[in-house]
């Protein structure tokens, strides 16, 4: 499993607005709505979810990044969006730093195989201190989604 | 904080030093480094003990796999000790301590997990996080 196979290209958001936690996980949802990836009538849900899985302990693992997550029956694949905040979100992490970079992730119930998968995929490239450096500095969609294929094909 | 073995040197040569534990130093324990600067006997028997690696086959039983939440828990647990912990999935070695490491095994239910321990206190986190896996993850773990 590479990036780009559960990365929604729509679903990048390379600038989110100041704000909080939670205001930065209903953009990110909200960007996988507006990519086609779930429907509208389950947006709601899917960041109430995400929300309650943040309180059962914050997903912020440190180094600037988090990985909020859910699994949800509304997909029936694994997929992801990616959110940078310049300004720095406080996610309540493991190590009391702001979040810089977001990778949000929804899968589906049945196949916990695929979300361990994401989550190992997202796990290795983030160890990579070139890959964060990168991805902070990347200004637009395209800029990501280029460093995502490079990271894929192990050219960082 | 003691830091854990470091990736290269062979697994069966590892050990700290006492007089360097202070500075998260692993040096590989050929017999002839052993003694690193204290002559008092009693430090060699104790530099002695700490060489034994404790292995213990673990089993990932949850039906969800080693997701985020159980990799936090080891991760929490492991920090506690001084020891170094190691996991490992094949040739994919992760340091408990670490987050990010523990997440890059994807160990879906029915893995089989090697668990290496060694340190002053190994038996302690060897069954503190043996003890996490045999209850699927879903209690804390028993006051040891």
């Amino acid at each position: 499993m590479k990036l780009c196979d559960f990365v929604v290209p729509g679903a990048i958001v390379p600038e989110l607005p100041a704000g909080t936690k939670e205001s930065a996980i209903r953009a990110m949802v909200a960007s996988l709505q507006k990519a086609g990836s779930i429907k509208a009538e389950d947006e709601e849900n899917i960041v109430a979810a995400i929300l309650k899985r943040e309180e059962l302990g914050s997903t912020g693992i440190g180094r600037g990044v988090a990985v909020p997550h859910t699994k949800h029956g509304s997909t029936d694949k694994l997929i992801a969006a990616i959110a940078l905040a310049k300004e720095g979100v406080d996610f309540a992490s493991l190590d009391g730093e702001p979040v810089y970079i977001i990778f949000l992730l929804v899968s589906p119930p049945d196949r916990p195989g695929d979300h361990l998968r994401g989550l190992e995929n997202i796990s290795r490239h983030l160890r990579n201190d070139h890959f964060c450096k990168f991805l902070r500095q990347s200004k637009t969609s395209e800029d990501i989604w280029e460093l995502l294929t490079e990271a894929d094909n192990n050219e960082i | 904080m003691y830091s854990g073995f470091k990736a290269g040197f062979p697994r069966e040569a590892l050990i700290y030093s006492t007089v360097f534990r202070h500075f998260s130093i692993v040096l590989p324990a050929y017999p002839q480094t052993v003694s690193l600067g204290s002559k008092h006997p009693r430090d060699e028997r104790f530099i002695m003990s700490e060489a034994v690696i404790h292995r213990r086959t673990v089993t990932v039983i949850n039906d969800q796999g080693l997701h985020f939440r159980p990799c936090q828990l080891i991760a929490l647990a492991a920090q506690q000790h001084q020891s170094s912990v190691i996991l490992s999935r094949g040739k994919t070695r992760a340091d408990a301590k670490s987050l990010l490491e523990l997440l890059t095994l994807a160990a879906e239910q029915g893995t089989n997990l090697e668990l290496e321990v060694a340190g002053p206190d190994a038996i302690d986190v060897l069954n503190e996080v043996t003890e996490l896996f045999s209850c699927g993850f879903q209690s804390p773990p028993r006051a040891v």
